[in-house]
């Protein structure tokens, strides 16, 4: 029987059913009987985009038929093994709300509906309406929102055409207040995957960070081998997450005062010299500023703040710095929440920094990268005007494009860009507060194209719609992330592209020869600029078909030396406790602690994260994850629960600080949330009719989001300041 | 507090939310096996015992009547089956731990017991049958006649033979459910008794209502009182039993005491199956009144298969695990009946 | 007898319920339905609480109810060993074996009406190869191995750490053990 043939089961019953089964059913083994004698699949190398942890993988293929897909050995991503949503992979190719044909946004008779278009004219149409954008205003005027490793080729169309205002979610919505917060520290962000050497740590801290629900798979393996080795874990969360359960220590930290916390195990490690001397003298600068700083932040002074006993933060001070260097203080990724994270970040930094964990064994690892040299190209051409001159206008130390900046710069009839290039993001779920601007911006840009594999929110606003085909179906560029061992990996085709969706690499090379910058794409297909790279490595598109990875030796260290004064690249050269670089540019140079507000008699602070069945809001419609978790629920603590008198199981709607209402949630009493706070698992409550299994599943945290708490370091989205009742939705 | 829920959705229908694997077949079945049973055993008792001619309808219809419910019985167990075309399986093997293989290997045996003991009975209890089956082409005068006669010689021991499997068939059906230790409301060895009662009581039963005679009328309503009696003493004591048993079978008996089965077991069963009837065969010793009889005998058949309906009905949702759906398993149904095929849309 | 037993550690579980997506691709499992499922169990009250995760299946009863009730033989143990599989060409769809199973590991196949379960992925474990949720937990919290052999990982497993199975009561003798 076919797996995925959704076949009627509820209604089998009455006599056709009855036939059937009479006449089919008699010598018809098992499944498992037909299986111990099945012949092998095919197996095919790729690399998971479920999501962008990118893990190597194999799909199994029975002729035209996809069986399973399951992680690549010894890939140090995967390591063999790929997480529920990978697993769950088989749905992203078999969802049958799949777009497979590009959509034109046309008028008809004064109503505005998506026509079925040939490539040729939806291609047609990019180009008509881009060339005019180049041609009256400038290409650096098309700007390109995009995430995940398909991005690349969008990128590269991008840059070609001349303009590298490109901004992916990963920053401002996601890692950015982390890595501007290491950089000013260590002068350096944290990569891809975290180097976090939680296997080889005799101490774990996290902060926030949800391991076990936020399903990233390296991450949650190593975390499970420090827990095998009986490291202290320490975890501060307001909910008692999958990590809390896992933790001799749990922290349920006051949402919004980890500031507090950290400054106060700062002040224990200097009140008590837990650190190194030898070590914070040779390689940080502003210890004396930083220890006169914190001198006044003592536990007891944290403890009305947070709501942590002085003695539960001073134990773990002691815990993490006896441990130190071997303590992972975890950076965490998703780190957008009360608008001052990039000081929260600091503040980590500053504490990763007294224990000297920057490249210890243990602590954070010198990752790696192989040395892949570039399929030779034209220089890009220099854009008329970058994204620095409008972001840092702004956000003085952004590293990098802010989604927001550029959509606030889509505004109106004088906007500054003038065309939006979207790539694998859904920015209304993906950014709080987008929808009406997005709404806005299509008023005043002359073009925007979404490339998606489903009908997302997000293709609601474009006027062209592309569909790629799934990562199971393409070539993309080879994965090359910093590991402890240098290690590539080959996305290659398993199955030929459904319907007409094309793979990225071949719809940004007909943009591209269409826009007139046909020598940026010289290749016929993309697998020749993947062979040529890998033979420039000494290896082959064919090696790589069989092995799927490989490995390349270090040439630089995976740990500093005991005693060696690593050469940090700050201004200073040396690890900043106290920033200069923050104090110029008008910030603090050491993090301070501003209490959150308050929230108002009768309203709940909105946690929202991860469950380990999907990814953002991109898994919701596919079938194989949809079975596992088909809504979200919202966690109610029991004692507001009796207090509004919300049951288990019912359905209710939340409404926030601004009254926007959600769609109807599921309730789960449970303790392992705040009384002060509910819970929701982000990617829920789509509104897009085209994804029939999500639509109208569940709420959508985004669209609670309404108070958002921009820091004014970075220009990230801070999403945890805001609040919601309750509604008791009709049944 | 204690809270415990399932991570991913356990939605396997017959099985999740809660069990019900069996329905109104398997319940349908285990009356009409039990009234079989009650049927065989009476009828040969009358023979044995030198009754057949004061109780005619005992000794002659019945136990054409009982192959006919058996028949209907074996056909409801039949529907119950899911993969129908391997029926014949249960006769390719037999599995001595196994009641249900017992039980496929029993009706075998009783089948055609009942099925003698019809035709012995045939000419004096439906002789226009006897004459047609007689008059058949070929068969008839060849076969059929000098069978009828064989049977009619061999009457007494095969009423013997009735009798003993009318007991075990009987028996059967309540020891097929007590031997799932799985399910605490099943797991009591009163119910093999309990059931025994229950069927005979409902084939007296249903020898009042057929009674040729009045003096069989009185019998089975004398017979019938004491079963009635028996099978509330034994009731009694299941409940009692239960309420002694482990924390399983206390919450199991709880289904019956205020739980979802309760009106059905307390109204249904026992009163209306057992009390009402009691009371109108207790009135019968002194004054027998046909309608009373009737009344009282429909309601014990009532009753028999009110007692299979919630024994089987409430032993299925009794479980040694507690699964609990965090989410809403119903929404899978969704995928269930979507019905939609991927490949078919491209 | 070849004595297999599933080792499943609920201290680096993190209920993921890969264990069960997994099953379910290997197995072509129809939609909807599972062989596997995870139980998530909270005790206490906030803030002094611990969470369970334990991955249930089949246990693979060395004594189990569901062979010894099944009239036709299609419930048995498979070569010799712990393993107990359905063989679909003798189910009849009774389901004595669905009740006669005190953890409610088995199910209706829809719809070809034979009885599902876990069967360990004796497909892959005829070859040496560990089934396909124990190879797919990315906790490398399931262990997969061979009791009667004391080297194995799943006899040394249980010799080192506390353990505990469901139910032990019923006496069907589990075969799928828990670390604590
Ligand atoms: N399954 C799955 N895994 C994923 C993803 C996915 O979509 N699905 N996405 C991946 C991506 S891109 C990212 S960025 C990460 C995100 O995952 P993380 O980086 O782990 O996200 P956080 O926001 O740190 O974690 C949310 C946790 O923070 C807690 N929290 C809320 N408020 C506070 C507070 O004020 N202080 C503290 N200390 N804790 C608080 C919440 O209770 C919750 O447990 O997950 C990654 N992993
Ligand atoms: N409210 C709220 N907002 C958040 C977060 C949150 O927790 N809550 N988390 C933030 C974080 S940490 C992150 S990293 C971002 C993630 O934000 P996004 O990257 O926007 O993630 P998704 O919501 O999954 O949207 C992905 C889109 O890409 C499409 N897609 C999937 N696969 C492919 C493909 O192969 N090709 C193409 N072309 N398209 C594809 C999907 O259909 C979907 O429309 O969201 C951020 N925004
Ligand atoms: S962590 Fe999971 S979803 Fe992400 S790439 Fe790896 S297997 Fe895929
Ligand atoms: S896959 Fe492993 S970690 Fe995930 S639920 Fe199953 S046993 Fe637990
Ligand atoms: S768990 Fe149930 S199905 Fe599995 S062997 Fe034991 S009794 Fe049989
Ligand atoms: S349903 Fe099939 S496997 Fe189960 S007891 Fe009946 S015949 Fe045996
Ligand atoms: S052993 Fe195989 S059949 Fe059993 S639950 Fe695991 S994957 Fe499924
Ligand atoms: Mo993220």
């Amino acid at each position: 029987m076919q797996r995925r043939d959704f076949i009627k089961l509820s209604a089998t019953v009455g006599s056709s059913a009855l036939l059937g089964s009479m006449l089919g059913g008699c010598t018809e083994p098992a499944e498992w009987q037909r299986m111990m004698n099945a012949p092998p699949a095919t197996e095919t190398a790729t690399v998971c985009n479920i999501c962008f942890w990118s893990c190597a993988a194999r799909v199994h293929t029975q002729g035209s038929r996809l069986w399973k897909i399951t992680g690549q050995p010894g890939d140090p991503h995967s390591d063999g093994r790929l997480c529920t949503r990978g697993t769950g992979g088989v749905g992203a190719y078999y969802d049958p709300n799949r777009l497979i044909k590009p959509l034109l946004r046309v008028t008809r008779n004064g109503q505005q509906r998506f026509e079925v278009a040939s490539w040729d004219d939806a291609l047609g149409v990019i180009a008509e309406r881009l060339t005019k954008v180049a041609k009256t205003y400038g290409p650096d005027r098309l700007a390109s929102l995009v995430h995940g490793p398909g991005a690349e080729h969008f990128v590269h169309l991008s840059r070609a055409f001349g303009s590298d205002s490109i901004a992916e979610p990963a920053f401002a919505q996601c890692r950015g207040p982390r890595d501007t917060g290491f950089f000013l520290t260590f002068g350096e962000g944290i990569s891809s995957p975290e180097q976090t050497d939680m296997s080889n740590a005799r101490c774990v801290v996290l902060i926030g960070t949800h391991l076990g629900e936020n399903l990233h798979n390296s991450q949650v393996r190593t975390f499970a081998d420090a827990i095998r080795n009986d490291a202290t874990i320490i975890t501060v969360d307001p909910r008692f997450s999958v990590a809390a359960g896992k933790s001799q220590h749990w922290l349920p930290i006051k949402p919004g005062t980890d500031i507090a916390l950290l400054l106060a195990w700062i002040n224990v490690i200097l009140a008590e010299k837990l650190y190194d001397a030898d070590y914070v003298a040779r390689n940080t600068i502003g210890l004396p500023e930083l220890a006169a700083y914190v001198a006044p932040f003592t536990p007891e002074w944290a403890y009305p703040a947070t709501g942590l006993e002085p003695e539960a933060i001073r134990r773990t001070a002691r815990l993490m710095a006896a441990a130190a260097p071997a303590t992972v203080i975890h950076p965490g990724r998703h780190t957008v929440w009360w608008g001052d994270d990039t000081q929260r970040a600091r503040a980590m930094a500053i504490l990763a920094g007294l224990l000297g964990i920057w490249g210890s064994k243990g602590g954070y690892y010198l990752p790696e990268a192989a040395l892949i040299p570039d399929y030779p190209l034209p220089e890009y051409p220099v854009p008329k005007s970058s994204w620095r001159d409008i972001t840092l206008a702004k956000y003085p130390l952004a590293g990098a494009p802010v989604t927001n900046v550029i959509i606030d710069n889509a505004l109106g009839k004088n906007a500054h860009y003038r065309a939006l290039l979207i790539y694998d993001t859904n920015l209304p779920m993906t950014m709080p507060g987008i929808r009406e601007k997005l709404q806005t911006a299509s008023q005043s840009l002359d073009l925007i194209v979404a490339i998606d594999v489903q009908p997302s929110e997000v293709t609601g606003y474009a006027d062209v719609v592309l569909p790629e085909c799934s990562y199971l179906e393409r070539y993309d560029g080879l994965r090359n992330d910093p590991e402890i061992e240098p290690c590539i990996a080959l996305r290659s085709p398993a199955l030929p592209p459904r319907g007409e969706s094309k793979p990225g690499w071949w719809i940004a090379k007909e943009i591209g020869n269409r826009l007139g910058v046909a020598d940026y794409f010289p290749w016929k297909d993309y697998a020749e600029v993947v062979d040529w790279q890998l033979r420039q490595v000494g290896s082959s598109l064919e090696e790589l078909k069989s092995t799927g990875i490989r490995f390349f030796p270090r040439t630089t260290p995976l740990y500093y030396k005991k005693g060696e004064t690593i050469p940090f690249k700050t201004p200073s050269g040396k690890i900043e406790l106290y920033s200069t670089t923050l104090k110029d540019a008008g910030f603090d140079p050491i993090p301070r602690f501003t209490p959150p507000q308050e929230a108002r008699p009768g309203f709940f602070r909105l946690n929202y994260g991860r469950a380990p069945q999907h990814s953002f809001s991109r898994t919701q419609n596919n079938p194989v994850l949809f079975q596992l978790m088909p809504e979200n629920l919202v966690w109610i603590h029991p004692t507001v629960a009796r207090q509004f008198g919300i049951e288990t199981a019912s359905y209710i709607q939340l409404v926030n600080q601004d009254g926007v209402v959600s769609n109807r949630v599921r309730v789960r009493v449970t303790e392992r949330t705040r009384p002060d706070s509910v819970w929701l698992v982000h990617g829920f409550g789509h509104t897009a009719e085209g994804l029939k299994l999500a639509f109208g599943r569940g709420a959508d945290d985004s669209a609670l989001m309404t108070n958002i708490l921009y820091d004014p370091i970075m220009g990230g989205t801070g999403m945890r300041g805001n609040y919601v009742t309750f509604r008791k939705a009709a049944a | 507090m204690r809270e415990e829920v399932l991570a991913s959705v356990l939605a396997n229908p017959g099985v999740e939310p809660t069990l019900a694997i069996w329905g109104w077949q398997i319940a349908t079945y285990l009356f009409l096996g039990g009234l079989a049973a009650g049927l065989m055993v009476f009828s040969g008792w009358t023979v044995l015992s030198g009754r057949a001619a004061r109780t005619p309808f005992a000794a002659n219809r019945a136990p054409l009547i009982g192959l006919v419910l058996l028949g209907v019985g074996m056909g409801t167990l039949f529907l119950d089956l899911e993969r129908k075309i391997n029926v014949w399986r249960f006769y390719a093997f037999l599995h001595e731990t196994s009641p249900m293989s017992w039980g496929a290997w029993i009706l075998i045996l009783v089948f055609p017991v009942l099925a003698l003991l019809a035709l012995a009975g045939l000419p004096a209890g439906f002789p226009w049958l006897a004459g047609k089956l007689g008059r058949l082409p070929i068969i008839g005068p060849r076969a059929v006649t000098p069978l009828i006669g064989l049977c009619g010689r061999v009457r007494r021991p095969l009423a013997f033979l009735g009798i003993a499997l009318g007991i075990g068939l009987g028996i059967y059906t309540g020891v097929l459910l007590s031997s799932f230790n799985a399910r605490p409301f099943w797991h009591s060895a009163l119910l093999g008794p309990l059931f025994l009662v229950s069927g005979l009581s409902t084939g007296a039963a249903l020898m009042i209502l057929g009674a040729g005679t009045k003096e069989e009328r009185h019998l089975f309503g004398r017979i019938d009182l004491g079963l009635i009696v028996a099978e509330l003493a034994l009731i009694f004591l299941f409940v009692i039993d239960m309420l002694n048993g482990d924390a399983l079978q206390r919450s199991a008996v709880a289904h019956v005491l205020g739980g979802s089965e309760t009106q059905l077991f307390w109204i249904g069963f026992i009163g209306l199956g057992l009390a009402i009837p009691l009371v109108l065969e207790a009135a019968m010793w002194w004054r027998s009144m046909t309608p009373i009889a009737g009344a009282a005998s429909v309601l014990v058949l009532l009753g028999g298969f009110l007692l299979r309906d919630v024994m089987v009905t409430t032993g299925q949702q009794t479980t040694w695990t507690s699964f609990n759906n965090q989410f809403n398993p119903g929404l899978l149904a969704r995928l269930r009946t979507d019905g939609e095929n991927p490949n078919g849309r491209f | 007898m070849t004595h297999y037993a599933m080792v499943i550690d609920t201290r680096t579980c993190i209920g993921c319920t890969d264990c069960v997506d997994a099953c379910r691709m290997e197995n072509n499992v129809p939609e909807g339905l599972c062989y596997d499922w995870v139980v998530e169990i909270t005790k206490g009250r906030y803030p002094n609480l611990t969470t369970e995760f334990r991955s249930e299946r089949c246990n693979h009863c060395s004594n189990a109810t569901c062979v010894t009730a099944c009239p036709t033989g299609a419930s048995q143990y498979w070569n010799g060993s712990n393993i107990v599989v359905v063989d679909a060409t003798k189910c009849t769809g009774c389901k004595a074996c669905i009740a006669a199973c005190p953890y409610d590991a088995r199910l209706i196949m829809q719809p070809q009406g034979y009885i599902g379960k876990c069967t360990f992925c004796v497909q892959r474990v005829q070859y040496g190869e560990d089934p396909a949720c124990v190879a797919v937990c990315p906790a490398h919290a399931m262990h997969f191995g061979l009791l009667d052999d004391p080297t194995s990982n799943v006899s040394r497993l249980l010799a080192e750490r506390e353990n505990y199975t469901l139910h032990p009561e019923t006496g069907n003798e589990p075969n799928v053990f828990y670390l604590r």
